[in-house]
């Protein structure tokens, strides 16, 4: 018993030195796979259809979940920034204040939260059964890149999909604020619209495209990765799925915090 | 000329090549025998470059798989053929689009000459009429024939079988043994086939090598090692021709 308790540090030790070693390893894999992936980019051969095929698989496909909660976030939005005003008597803000939250803030972080719950995963799990089935490997012996044939149109699509959606988040999201503030509690139409154009600048567009650009590629990079390199059995690719979601959503989050704080 | 030297690869302190040595001579057909969970298939991955040994080295034609420069493997690789043991068919695409894909992706042939190539394969392996099937439509035999139509539709000089008949009935088996087996008279490629079945596979094979302990017990003509002595290879198929 004194002997066991007496080595226990050391197993402590050895653990917290493994799961380091094992930490930096993974980043360092993550690290070159983002590299390759850029990379692969700029090589041929080029495969545009593929590209579409998969702003379809990404975009498309995930267009009535954001439209759905965009729709409601603009709507919940409108009615708490509402009461909020009310009370400083500054109702005729509703418009910027609903507006300015969605697009430099909200619509990106919202939608690539949606886009990853929906479609990262999916990617993650073909790429993972695709990993244990073997046909990443048969493409592979057929001397095609699978990180060419397989990661760079989902990087590709995810740079073009992420903006547009949380475009379409944003719009929704103005339109369901408009419903709430002027339809059911009575603000100007005018007012709404008006006080938007006058707050509302290209530089906050901007700054929201330039946040969902860097989450299309930080979401795409970790959800192939962990299909990519997704463990064996169908456990092994029901990990990489959960892995891949949540550290999708906790990057979204802490790049969203980072970008706010020091970019913008 | 596919060489191996020396070849050792472990897992987790695990050894299980310890030092294969193995020569296959051009447009021969071996089969690497050995029991379930033997180091066949790391073999195998290691003689396609998949895994990387620990040690030793596999020569493709004078050159070495795995510290070759990355043109040099691409061009290996374009004279592989691999049939893996599931299949490994794309199972998002159609038979027909499987079996077109190396030529459409790698060759990029004009697409009559692809329709063409595509449904004589298909009709060689006997699966004309399936070509609008998908994978997950088609029964076990039926995708390791779609798997081998794809593995020889651009003529490989090399093909690598991982288990080609594993799972199968008795019958599929069989006719799967036989096709293999014209498709190697017809092509003349060198053949590398894995397998724990043993039996069936001596009738098609030039020479057998038997994996035991991670070296190389055995090699030979399938005669001389069914009339082999040695107590290792008695062992193994004894078990497997009673």
């Amino acid at each position: 018993m004194e002997e066991r308790l007496a080595l226990e540090p050391i197993h402590i030790i050895r653990w917290l030195g493994r799961s380091f070693l094992a930490l930096v390893q993974t980043a360092g894999q993550m690290g070159i796979f983002l590299c390759q992936t850029i990379l692969f980019c700029f090589l041929p051969p080029f495969r545009w259809r593929k590209v579409v095929e998969r702003i379809h698989f990404l975009g498309v496909k995930t267009t009535f979940v954001i439209l759905l909660t965009g729709g409601f976030a603009g709507m919940v939005l409108g009615l708490q920034v509402f009461y909020t005003l009310r009370k400083f008597g500054a109702e005729a803000l509703l418009g910027p204040a609903v507006a300015l939250s969605l697009v430099r803030e909200l619509g990106p972080v919202f939608s690539a939260l949606m886009i990853t719950g929906r479609a990262g995963s999916a990617l993650t799990a073909e790429l993972g059964v695709m990993r244990i089935s073997e046909q990443i490997d048969a493409l592979d012996m057929m001397a095609i890149n699978p990180m060419q044939y397989l990661v760079v149109p989902n990087f590709i699509a995810g740079l073009i999909v992420f903006p547009v959606l949380s475009w379409f988040f944003d719009v929704i999201g103005i339109f369901g604020g408009y419903l709430v503030g002027v339809e059911l509690l009575g603000l100007a139409h005018g007012t709404y619209f008006g006080e938007i154009h006058t707050y509302l600048s290209t530089q906050d567009v901007l700054d929201g495209f330039y946040k969902s650009l860097c989450f299309g590629a930080i979401v795409i990079w970790i959800c192939s990765f962990k299909g990519f390199f997704s463990g064996y059995g169908a456990e092994g690719v029901s990990r990489a799925t959960t892995e891949a979601v949540v550290l999708s959503s906790v990057s979204i989050l802490l790049w969203d915090y980072l970008m706010g704080s020091f970019l913008f | 000329m596919i060489e191996t030297v020396d070849l050792h690869k472990s897992f987790n302190g695990q050894q299980v090549l310890r030092g294969v040595n193995l020569r296959i001579r051009e447009g021969e057909m071996l089969a690497l025998i050995g029991k379930s969970g033997g180091g066949k298939s790391v073999l195998l991955r290691n003689m396609m470059g998949l895994m990387r040994p620990d040690k030793g080295r596999v020569l493709i034609d004078g050159v070495d798989v795995h510290n070759s420069s990355t043109s040099q493997r691409k061009s290996l690789k374009e004279r592989f053929g691999v049939l893996f043991q599931g299949g490994a068919l794309f199972d998002s695409m159609t038979v027909f689009d499987n079996v077109a894909f190396p030529l459409r992706e790698k060759w990029k042939l004009p697409e009559e000459e692809i329709r063409e190539r595509v449904m004589r394969e298909l009709s060689m392996v006997g699966l004309e009429g399936s070509e609008n099937k998908y994978p997950a439509e088609i029964s076990g035999g039926m995708r390791k024939r779609v798997a081998l139509a794809r593995a020889i539709i651009h003529n490989p000089k090399i093909v690598f079988f991982d288990e080609p008949t594993t799972g199968l009935d008795p019958l599929t088996a069989k006719s799967i043994r036989q096709l293999i087996h014209s498709t190697h008279a017809r092509l003349n490629f060198t053949g590398v086939i894995v397998t724990h079945e043993a039996g069936g596979l001596f009738s098609i094979v030039d020479r057998v090598a038997l994996l035991h302990d991670g070296k190389i017990a055995a090699i030979g003509p399938p005669r001389e090692l069914l009339e082999s002595s040695d107590p290792v290879v008695r062992e193994f198929l004894d078990a497997y021709l009673g």
